[in-house]
């Protein structure tokens, strides 16, 4: 899976769980101040990416750097494939 | 039930005085039951001096954690009158309930910073020595308003009120050990349990849990929330927990895990109760799958009822769809609008009555003449009895959300959220979850004043600083106009039923 099916496949999953946030879902937008709503939302946010791309999140990977944004959301998933495949 | 002279939980407590044996845990601190109790004491003391009186009211704003439980006994054994705030309850609550209650102080987390208007004092346990250290700052104390408060009430816990104002549920030292010691008994707590913490101590499920394990004599671990099952796992493993409470999300996202995570997160598990929202019997057979040697529960009840119906999943496989029955003591009747009881397997509203229902609500004559009848308590909720005696839920008549286990009216959302200037018009009103995990999601309705140009960007902002995060909706239309009621008052299903997707 290579980059863009993974922004792609975020981008669709966080328009349809959080619609009209009010502002637009850009790869910079600040998924925790401006996206998500709650913790909830981070646990429902951990378990699509735990199922849609089959890789194990703890704790500690639920940081501001991996979840800042679109683009630093992928990239973790890309390197979390990565450590998995190879 | 075995004999029991004492009167309070403090009381109860105090048998375990100088016993070394775990009591409440967070990481690597576990204060023995001999620390706990001392510190109690100490902390009572303490508020004593600082001029916290009998009755006083005393407002607790502290997250998950040892002061939390220690704050709490201390201030009742100290004769007053704990009122426990979620930290994440919003300004709009917090300021609701001061102007209600006239609380004389409030204890707060050390990093919270003073309350404004009133004494503060922070509650910080020294990590080498286990002792509280007391810090009082904040506006000197203020003359507590008199009142003729009864001397039997150790509890005013809020919740949410139709009109948009919070009702403060009265719970006396008598029914906050009736029910610990009813929870205990029923779930078969001894003190070899150990019981996970993941809901807000600030709420009446989450604390009663704590109150029935330490009424055991059992251990009390405090973690962070779990964000993923496989954190979950780590905490199940780490802490050796043996039970837990939840509301059915956290269940919904174990049963999603892929592979067998979550059954080896909970292998250890003896009790696992759910409840504060609907769950299907598809998906409680599920978990009971999942976690074959522990025994599951599921319970219906209010903060004025506390755990009132439950039901036992292991004993009564055959009656999965339903609530379960009462508490031992607790009594059901169903009724129709003349508050005529009806019979068996007929629809209606349920009335509770037990030894742990509420006095009452705090300063609202008016909303008690309504919400209590004959000693019994009209639930709002509607469903009907078999000839077993198990309860079948229905629903509600009126515009609860219930959002995860959260209730509250759209009621208190508007009042907190007020009218923005560029909006003409709105409701917010409960739609049902489509994926099913959270029961009702909150929308917003929106008639803006100038809706060519208008974004919810703003209005969400202001709901983001008001609210805690379950009441912030999660989705915005903005419509032409607000559907009417024959009265002329905006009418939530409606406008439910024509912009609410297609749910």
């Amino acid at each position: 899976m290579n980059r863009s099916d993974i922004v792609e496949s975020l981008q669709t999953f966080l328009l349809t769980e959080f619609p009209n946030q009010g502002v637009e879902l850009t790869e910079a937008t600040n998924l925790l101040g401006e996206w998500f709503v709650d913790s909830l939302g981070i646990i429902e946010t951990v378990l699509f990416l735990e199922k849609n791309f089959g890789i194990d999140i703890k704790r500690a990977d639920i940081n501001g750097d991996n979840f800042l944004n679109l683009a630093t959301l992928s990239e973790f998933v890309a390197r979390r494939l990565d450590s998995t495949t190879g | 039930m075995p004999a029991d002279s004492a009167e309070t939980l403090i009381e109860h407590l105090s048998r375990f005085r100088g016993i070394d044996r775990p009591a409440v845990q967070v990481a690597n601190m576990v204060l023995s039951y001999a620390e706990l109790t001392e510190q109690v004491a100490a902390t009572a003391a303490r508020l004593c001096e600082i001029g916290v009186e009998p009755r006083d009211r005393v407002l607790i704003i502290l997250p998950n954690s040892i002061e939390h439980i220690i704050g709490v006994l201390a201030v009742i054994a100290a004769g007053a009158v704990a009122i426990p705030v979620d930290i994440d309850a919003g300004s709009s609550r917090l300021d609701d309930i001061v102007a209600q209650t006239g609380p004389r102080c409030c204890l707060v987390d050390p990093d919270r910073g003073a309350v404004s208007g009133m004494q503060t004092i922070s509650l910080h346990i020294n990590p080498n020595s286990k002792a509280i250290e007391c810090v009082s700052h904040g506006s000197a104390p203020v003359a507590a308003q008199t009142d003729s408060l009864q001397a039997t009430v150790a509890f005013i816990r809020f919740t949410s009120g139709s009109t948009g104002h919070a009702k403060g549920v009265m719970l006396t030292h008598a029914q906050q050990l009736w029910i610990a010691r009813a929870l205990s008994e029923y779930f078969g707590l001894d003190s070899d349990h150990r019981e996970l913490v993941l809901v807000s101590m600030a709420l009446s499920g989450g604390w009663q849990r704590v109150a029935a394990t330490l009424y055991a004599g059992g251990r009390v671990i405090i973690a962070e929330k779990p964000l993923s099952v496989g954190d979950l796992l780590d905490t199940m493993v780490s802490t050796g927990a043996t039970g837990f409470f939840t509301p059915p999300p956290l269940v919904r996202m174990m049963l999603a895990s892929p592979g067998d995570r979550a059954s080896r997160a909970l292998r250890a598990c003896r009790t696992i109760e759910t409840g504060s929202a609907a769950i299907t019997s598809g998906e409680l057979q599920t978990l009971k799958a999942l976690v074959p040697d522990a025994r599951v529960y599921f319970h219906y009840g209010l903060t004025e009822c506390s755990r009132a119906v439950i039901l036992d999943t292991c004993s009564h496989a055959d009656h999965m769809a339903t609530v379960g029955r009462p508490l031992p003591g607790v009594e059901i009747k169903i009724v129709d609008e003349k508050f005529n009881a009806l019979p068996c397997n007929q629809d209606g509203q349920i009335l509770l009555r037990g030894p742990q229902l509420t006095i009452g609500y705090w300063r609202q004559p008016e909303l008690n003449r309504q919400r209590f009848v004959d000693g019994w308590l009209a639930t709002g909720d509607y469903g009907l009895i078999d000839e077993a005696g198990f309860l079948t839920l229905r629903g509600r008549h009126d515009d609860m959300i219930n959002c995860g286990g959260h209730c509250y009216f759209p009621g208190e959302v508007e009042h907190a959220l007020g009218t923005p200037g560029d909006v003409e018009q709105y409701l917010v009103a409960g739609v049902p979850d489509p994926r099913g995990v959270l029961q009702d999601i909150p929308w917003a309705f929106v008639v803006p004043c100038r809706p060519d140009d208008w974004s919810p960007k703003n209005f969400l902002a202001r709901a983001r600083d008001r609210l805690p995060a379950h009441m912030v909706p999660r989705q915005v239309v903005t419509i032409p106009a607000l559907p009417l009621t024959p009265s002329g008052k905006p009418d939530r299903r409606e406008t439910v039923k024509l912009y609410g997707g297609n749910t």
